[in-house]
């Protein structure tokens, strides 16, 4: 009777193995949207340098200019080179933001030298610079995200990513990714890499600017925690 | 022949009037105008490289064959440059500027290929003794394209402004360079002259011509400012240079061993074709100054449209073929030096009023004349004056069988010295203008209508400041080119069809 047992035992163990390797399996394929979006938040969070790519949508309008694209640099806590491009009647042109010492500069075409703004001119601007702020930055932000939803994982630059649909509204964003004025909830989907956890691509979609038109916005976020070149104002 | 020629010769400069618009529709910013200066020296290096090697390439293949090649590779240039922005192929980043700089190389390196061989299909055509007229006129020919290019462009860019703009202008030469090659093949078999026949002993030295491409390349990149708000010239200014430089005494020394050099010994030895040759880089380098910042001074300075620029620039292109008739006649009265010098003396005088224009200038009035009218008429008349003398000078020096050569090298020469010329004007320019920009700290204010105005303000007076610089500068470098040329050209003031080189 004991070696029947025994032989039983034995030859339950390839099951339980199975068992034992399917749940392992399960437990890091389930975890919810809102668990992403915290475990993208605290990668985030941790963040010392990262760059990104944005394309605006049609109808991006920051006080009257169409904004077509942006390329940013950000250091923690506080240092970034934000350069815009911009379409006007006559053509394009490229301002710039820079956040370097604590001081925020600005040239409003690249024939112009960086100006030091005062902080009552600063309030005109975006406050980009405290995207990698660990307490008001994107990191609070992402983790608030309300009815969030998997859809099916995708790849972007090669690497697996979860693909997570979520609700922001002005409570979530406002503060912390300057400069939307959201007045209702946008619809946000992130890409978050499935081994590392990374914000690799955002699309953003809704009344970014104002009330009466909808428009989007795509970010490419690489680079992470690379060295960062951040041009000095001189 | 001749045709295909003058429509290659034509896309040269046809850009510098609807530059802008090439800008906004590859989404180029204004603000970083340096980035389309390849749009122009991407044309003229392909021109300069291939004009040395293709003479020698069609004594080997044929002259028709290499002719039609070179045609081909025209079109294909066009094409490219026709298309470019319109998809994202292969990337979205290649498909805009990159793709357009490529075209236009394509287009110099085909267009420049039809000089040296349309001379020497010249040279084959017509016996010795009585080539000098079809060599002037292949020569005129190629002038006039050249001279006519901006004008032609805005005029074509705006009768096709609802199919593509500036894209017609390339697109036409498709069609345009097909009908060159079918009437040269047809032209050919009618005429019963003599076929094009190659030589199993001439050689192609792709050696050279790559040293000389690769030299002019590392020169213009080396100029080209990645960052004027740091420095006139590229980060890696003295690298580049430094291998500019390698590369092109490599191919001076591959040269003088050559046991057939592209130019013979003898005509490095003649002070005339010396003279004469720095004369014409001198005047190429000018050249460029006004066939790209009239059109630029027209529309940021006096705010004309694209029609009405090209319309500003035509006053001065209008005149260069009148002074180059005037010039061939004065040579034959008073001799190359005295047609030549009071050429470049009259352009010196046009620059140097020029360097006082201020923004109401389209409405000032001169001895009758509208001011602007006038000095440009004289300035392009002084250009035309020189043309005749300089190359006449050269041929002059040459050998019957050197003519070929010798018209090459007059182009050669000014497409060099306006290649130079682009270089420079894009490296120290710019920089300029972004010293004068910001001498004093512009308002930002909550307004922005009122930030944009003073923008604008700022803009257009530094633009002005700058061009006063630039064209006081290009008038004493006219006044340079005429001391050369009194000093060293000799000959003319009588008919003079062939003279050894001394």
């Amino acid at each position: 009777m004991r070696l029947r047992a025994g032989r039983t035992a034995l030859g339950l163990l390839p099951l339980l193995a199975l068992c034992a390797g399917v749940a392992g399996c399960g437990s890091s394929e389930s975890l919810s949207a809102q668990q992403v979006l915290q475990t993208a938040a605290t990668t985030t969070a941790n963040l010392k340098s990262v760059k990104l790519d944005i394309k605006f949508g049609a109808g991006f309008a920051v006080q009257g200019v169409d904004l077509v694209s942006a390329t940013g640099v950000f250091r923690a806590p506080g240092d970034s080179d934000l350069l815009a491009k911009t379409r006007t009647v006559g053509g394009f042109l490229e301002p710039e933001l820079l956040t370097s010492g604590g001081k925020i500069y600005f040239k409003a075409i690249q024939f112009q030298a960086f100006q030091e703004l005062t902080p009552e001119q600063a309030l005109q601007y975006p406050d980009v610079a405290r995207l990698l702020d660990r307490d008001h930055g994107l990191a609070p932000a992402i983790a608030r995200g309300r009815s969030a939803r998997l859809d099916a994982d995708e790849a972007v630059n090669s690497v697996e990513c979860y693909k997570v649909e979520a609700a922001y509204g002005p409570a979530e964003l406002n503060q912390a990714v300057a400069p939307l004025h959201l007045t209702d909830d946008i619809k946000v989907t992130l890409w978050v890499g499935r081994s590392d956890h990374l914000v690799r691509r955002v699309r953003l979609e809704g009344h970014l600017f104002t009330p009466d038109q909808s428009t989007s916005a795509e970010v490419h976020l690489h680079d992470f925690n690379g060295p960062v070149d951040i041009p000095s104002p001189a | 022949m001749s045709a295909g020629l003058f429509l290659a010769a034509l896309d040269t400069y046809v850009v510098v009037t609807v530059l802008p618009r090439m800008m906004f529709d590859l989404a180029l910013p204004l603000d970083r105008i340096e980035q389309a200066t390849p749009i122009i020296s991407g044309f003229l290096v392909g021109y300069i490289v291939t004009m040395p090697l293709t003479g020698a390439l069609s004594d080997v293949y044929g002259r028709g064959r290499v002719y039609l090649a070179s045609l081909a590779v025209f079109a294909v240039g066009s094409a490219l440059t026709a298309t470019a922005g319109l998809t994202t192929f292969p990337s979205e980043s290649l498909a805009g500027l990159p793709w357009l700089v490529t075209g236009r190389v394509l287009q110099g390196l085909g267009g420049g290929a039809l000089v040296p061989v349309a001379l020497a299909l010249a040279a084959d055509l017509f016996p010795a003794g009585s080539r000098a007229l079809p060599l002037g006129l292949v020569a005129a020919v190629q002038e006039s394209g050249s001279v006519m290019g901006p004008l032609y462009g805005a005029a074509v860019a705006g009768a096709a402004s609802g199919l593509g703009g500036w894209r017609a202008i390339f697109w036409i030469n498709i069609p345009l360079t097909l009908a060159c090659a079918v009437g040269l093949a047809m032209a050919a078999r009618a005429g019963g002259s003599r076929p094009a026949t190659s030589s199993a002993t001439a050689t192609v030295d792709w050696t050279a011509a790559g040293l000389l491409g690769a030299g002019l390349a590392l020169l213009v990149l080396a100029l080209y400012p990645d960052d004027p708000s740091r420095r006139a010239v590229g980060s890696l200014f003295i690298p580049l240079g430094l291998a500019a430089v390698v590369a092109l005494v490599g191919y001076g020394w591959r040269q003088s061993r050559e046991a057939d050099p592209l130019i013979p010994p003898a005509l490095l030895r003649n002070r005339t074709f010396i003279g004469a040759n720095a004369t014409n880089l001198l005047v190429g380098a000018v050249l460029i100054v006004a066939l790209v910042d009239v059109p630029i001074v027209a529309r940021g300075v006096f705010g004309l449209g694209e029609i009405d620029a090209a319309l500003l620039l035509a006053r001065f292109m209008v005149a260069i073929p009148v002074g180059a008739v005037a010039g061939g006649w004065l040579a034959g009265r008073i001799g190359y030096r005295w047609a030549a010098t009071l050429g470049l003396a009259a352009a010196a005088v046009a620059f140097l009023r020029m360097s006082g224009w201020q923004p109401d200038e389209l409405g000032r009035i001169l001895l009758g004349l509208p001011d602007a009218t006038a000095t440009l008429a004289l300035c392009g008349l002084g250009f035309g004056l020189v043309i005749a003398p300089v190359a006449a000078a050269i041929l002059d020096r040459a050998r019957d069988r050197e003519h070929g050569l010798a018209s090459s090298l007059v182009v050669l020469a000014r497409s060099v010295g306006m290649l130079l010329g682009l270089s420079a004007l894009a490296a120290f320019g710019i920089r300029r203008f972004y010293e004068l920009f910001n001498r004093a700290p512009l308002p930002l204010g909550s307004d922005p209508a009122a930030a944009a105005a003073a923008l604008q303000a700022r803009f257009s007076s530094a633009l002005l400041e700058e061009y006063h610089e630039i064209f006081l500068i290009a008038a004493g470098i006219c006044l340079l080119a005429g001391a050369v040329a009194l000093a060293t050209l000799s000959g003319g003031g009588r008919r003079a069809s062939t003279v050894a080189a001394a």
